[in-house]
């Protein structure tokens, strides 16, 4: 009688157990979800690191820009004081504004500027976080744990069902 | 049928399971672990020896894979990618729009320039000269001289390599070539400006197409040949351990030899892809063990031994054939689609590269033939009277000769052409667009490794939450005890 029930005690101590594909999966989610983490946020930093760079290159663009514009200003502030109407004129007929995308990689709709880049990681720690409790392999105590919740409910159902059936029938 | 069994109510049975707290005390703890024992196992003992996957359902666990499954759904990498896509748009307009500004200005003060004049002090000439050494000046930085003064026209040229262009021969080529005989009939100096560097470009991206497409499809023919070769041998030949393994070699270095020439060769990259995802597809329907005894079982194998050498899953020679989990296909083809599209975005980035070096020299060569027209029509009034040194152009187009106007307005006009048509776009490709055409590409490439990782994941994590859900209820489990009686023994056991 005893063999019997430590072999099924074990048994069903082994039923307790996350099954090894499991745990296996569980593991790799884990790793990937933190790979993927790690990744992803790295990524965002270098976005980061990219787009201080293109600000810095656009002000040195906007400096050229207003050198040269104030340059262009002067000269027709100038040559409006010398009464130089003509000259003035045909620079508007001959001064067309270039295309502004010549390799039409843009579509033509006025866009707002998109917002700062950021990234909410919080849903792959908490994935990483659940998948890397259950990569743990359950210890026998967690194992006793699991099996004592388990037994709980049956009796718990066992228990309702006698009060149940305590009952006196309607009349 | 069985009736429903008496149960047991005494105090001590409702004391023995459960205290107010959720532990159990240790004294009837062992009790518990003892009545389930017997009772469990009386009911499982033939599965549990039988099938390791059995196990009990915990609702924890359940609720925790469901909520992995839940927040890994929620996550929105595309809306990162998504947003630097807008951003590389707006940046580009941005620079676009600066570079244009910048020039535009350069070109309007060289504009005033010629029309208002200079001081005579700072010039020696009208505004005839001034135009010329403008147009000088722009067409030795791209052709390394001026025509203005030659016999043999640049506009003449750019015209003659028009008319040369076929199937055989690219405006590239042609230009090249038509470039080598002006110069050489004009004592011109030998070329290497930019316009030169240009075409060269885009020869050189031209040749490196024609010559990876002609070996991508040279590789694909060979590989494929050798390939389907070594699936016919093993479907004909003996379909034991040794032959599938010979396959896998094969299958596994067929995988890698292309995928490293697939680097190099982003024409060749599709084959990979094609060849996985025909045998893959192949895989998807032949999921049932069962179909591997039916007639034209060799293909299934080799179906399953292409995933194993591929994503190291399945394998045809277990007992049972061990044909991949329908998640552990999904993530496959997620990866499939992964390579499949990096292969395209490779050849994409190949392609707008291409293009923009296209655009590029199609820019200079309009500035070139602006340039040239205007040195042309300015030819035609520079025998006029000369005016004062330093005086500016507007003067010849108040001219009330109507023929030196026309000419006049028609070199300034081909000018401001040359800027607008040819100098400000080419600047606007060279500063921004090459740039752009990379970090496009890489972001393409980032935003599919995303999609990859998450079909990877989706399944993994559905696995996980497809365990949670399963085990052997507690709840069935009591319905079942009842059902056979055993509430009774369970709870009079202590």
């Amino acid at each position: 009688m005893k063999v019997t029930c430590c072999v099924a005690s074990a048994l069903l101590l082994s039923a307790c157990a996350t099954p090894q594909p499991i745990v296996d999966t569980a593991a790799k989610v884990t790793k990937m979800t933190n790979d993927m983490e790690h990744s992803v946020s790295n990524y965002v930093k270098s976005l980061k690191t990219a787009r201080q760079s293109d600000a810095e290159r656009l002000q040195g663009l906007r400096a050229d820009a207003e050198t040269n514009t104030s340059s262009l200003r002067q000269q027709i502030q100038i040559m409006t004081l010398a009464n130089e109407a003509g000259s003035l004129k045909l620079l508007n007929t001959l001064a067309v504004a270039p295309d502004p995308d010549p390799l039409r990689t843009v579509a033509a709709t006025s866009k707002d500027s998109p917002a700062a880049i950021s990234f909410d990681s919080a849903p792959l720690k908490a994935v990483a976080q659940v998948t890397a409790e259950i990569a743990q392999p359950r210890s026998v105590g967690e194992q006793v744990d699991v099996l004592f919740e388990f037994s709980k409910t049956v009796n718990g159902d066992l228990e309702k069902a006698a009060k149940n059936s305590e009952k006196p029938a309607k009349p | 049928m069985l009736a429903a069994p008496p149960i047991n109510n005494s105090k001590e049975g409702r004391d023995m399971s459960i205290d107010s707290g959720l532990r159990i005390s240790h004294p009837t703890r062992h009790a518990g672990i003892f009545v389930l024992a017997i009772a469990v196992s009386a009911l499982l003992l033939p599965a549990l020896s039988g099938c390791g996957s059995l196990y009990l359902h915990s609702d924890d666990t359940q609720q925790a894979t469901a909520k992995a499954k839940t927040e890994l759904d929620k996550l929105n990498v595309n809306a990162l990618f998504d947003n630097e896509a807008a951003y590389l748009d707006d940046l580009q307009v941005r620079e676009y729009s600066l570079v244009a500004e910048s020039l535009t200005a350069r070109r309007d003060v060289e504009l005033l320039t010629i029309l208002g004049g200079i001081d005579s002090k700072d010039f020696d000439g009208d505004g005839r000269a001034m135009l010329g050494s403008y147009i000088d000046g722009q067409l030795r930085g791209l052709v390394g001289f001026s025509d203005r003064g030659m016999k043999g026209k640049l506009t003449q040229t750019i015209n003659d390599a028009r008319s040369k262009v076929s199937k055989d021969k690219s405006l590239a080529k042609a230009l090249s070539e038509a470039l080598v005989s002006h110069r050489s009939q004009s004592d011109a100096p030998a070329g290497g400006a930019t316009l030169d560097t240009a075409i060269q470009k885009v020869a050189d991206a031209a040749d490196a197409k024609i010559k990876l497409e002609g070996a991508a499809k040279e590789r694909k023919a060979q590989l494929k040949g050798e390939l389907e070769q070594a699936a016919k041998e093993f479907s004909a030949g003996q379909q034991n351990r040794e032959a599938f393994d010979k396959l896998l070699g094969k299958v596994h270095g067929f995988l890698e030899k292309a995928k490293a020439e697939a680097k190099a060769n982003p024409y060749l990259g599709e084959l990979v892809t094609d060849s996985l995802k025909e045998h893959l597809d192949k895989l998807v329907e032949v999921t049932d063990p069962k179909g591997l005894d039916k007639p034209g079982d060799s293909k299934a194998r080799a179906a399953i031994g292409f995933a194993q050498a591929a994503f190291s899953v399945g394998d045809a020679f277990s007992n049972p054939p061990r044909v991949p989990h329908p998640n552990a296909l999904a993530a496959a083809q997620s990866w499939l689609r992964y390579e499949a599209s990096l292969a395209d975005v490779s050849l994409k980035q190949a392609q707008s590269q291409e293009a923009a070096l296209n655009a590029r020299m199609q820019v200079l060569i309009k500035q070139v033939h602006y340039l040239s027209l205007a040195g042309q029509e300015l030819a035609d009034i520079l025998d006029d009277p000369p005016h004062k040194d330093g005086e500016g152009f507007a003067r010849l187009l108040e001219s009330k000769d109507r023929g030196q106007a026309r000419h006049a307005s028609a070199a300034l006009y081909y000018f401001a052409a040359a800027w607008n048509e040819g100098l400000i776009p080419a600047q606007q490709i060279d500063q921004v667009s090459m740039e752009l055409i990379e970090r496009r590409a890489k972001l393409q490439s980032s935003r599919l490794s995303g999609e990859a990782w998450l079909g990877a994941l989706k399944p993994a994590v559905a696995t996980l939450a497809a365990y949670g859900e399963g085990g052997l209820d507690p709840h069935i489990l009591a319905e079942l005890l009842q059902v056979l009686g055993i509430g009774a023994i369970a709870v009079g056991v202590n």
